[in-house]
């Protein structure tokens, strides 16, 4: 992982091909474009969170595994009193914190099908609005549905 | 080469997180055409 500082260059390069193996696991990145969040980790097993990471405007997260939620994060002082409920509410729970009900996992997408197809035509054809000829049929004409409820 | 900003966060053995924080930074570059494919990118 490179990272550059102002007036840096990256020479001209091309990328040799590999063999990579990867899992089937969903995997999510997140940028903070402005303000703060609070991040916090459950365990793909249990479900139990396990660690929280206060993130900043410009701090990017790799989420590989497990399942993730993302809250606002208040003033210091705020998130300082936040610490302290969840800490006795931890301990009033021997340690572990339950996932609350709000979680929302994030499903993986079934593109089994045709969805590219379509994506292309809506794309190149200029119809990307509900009322889109095949919009009926894809099931990728709305990003939003990738997230879904799913307990 | 040291890379400061960026941390794996794991549990029970399996890296669930990779934080990179906004003033993340390293000293040296990875070469990808001459470093060695296993090369760990993460600190």
């Amino acid at each position: 992982m490179n990272f550059y500082k102002a007036g840096e260059v990256i020479r001209a390069h091309y990328h040799l091909q590999r063999q990579i193996e990867t899992n089937s696991v969903v995997q999510e990145f997140l940028l903070i474009g402005a303000g703060r969040a609070f991040l916090r980790l459950y365990g793909a097993a249990d479900q139990r969170e396990f660690a929280g990471r206060q993130l900043e405007t410009g701090d990017m997260v790799l989420l590989l595994a497990g399942g993730p939620q993302l809250g606002r994060a208040g003033r210091h002082e705020d998130r300082r009193n936040q610490a302290r409920a969840v800490r006795r509410e931890d301990e009033g729970q021997g340690g572990v914190r339950v996932m609350s009900s709000d979680f929302i996992p994030v499903c993986e997408p079934n593109l089994g099908g045709r969805e590219l197809e379509y994506v292309t035509k809506a794309v190149s054809g200029g119809w990307i609005s509900s009322a889109a000829a095949t919009s009926a049929n894809s099931s990728v004409s709305s990003p939003s549905i990738w997230a879904c409820r799913t307990r | 080469m040291t890379l400061t900003g960026v941390e794996t966060v794991a549990h029970e053995g399996s890296a669930y997180a990779l934080i990179i924080r906004a003033n993340a930074a390293s000293d040296a570059k990875y070469n990808f055409l001459t470093d060695s494919a296993n090369h760990s990118s993460s600190a």
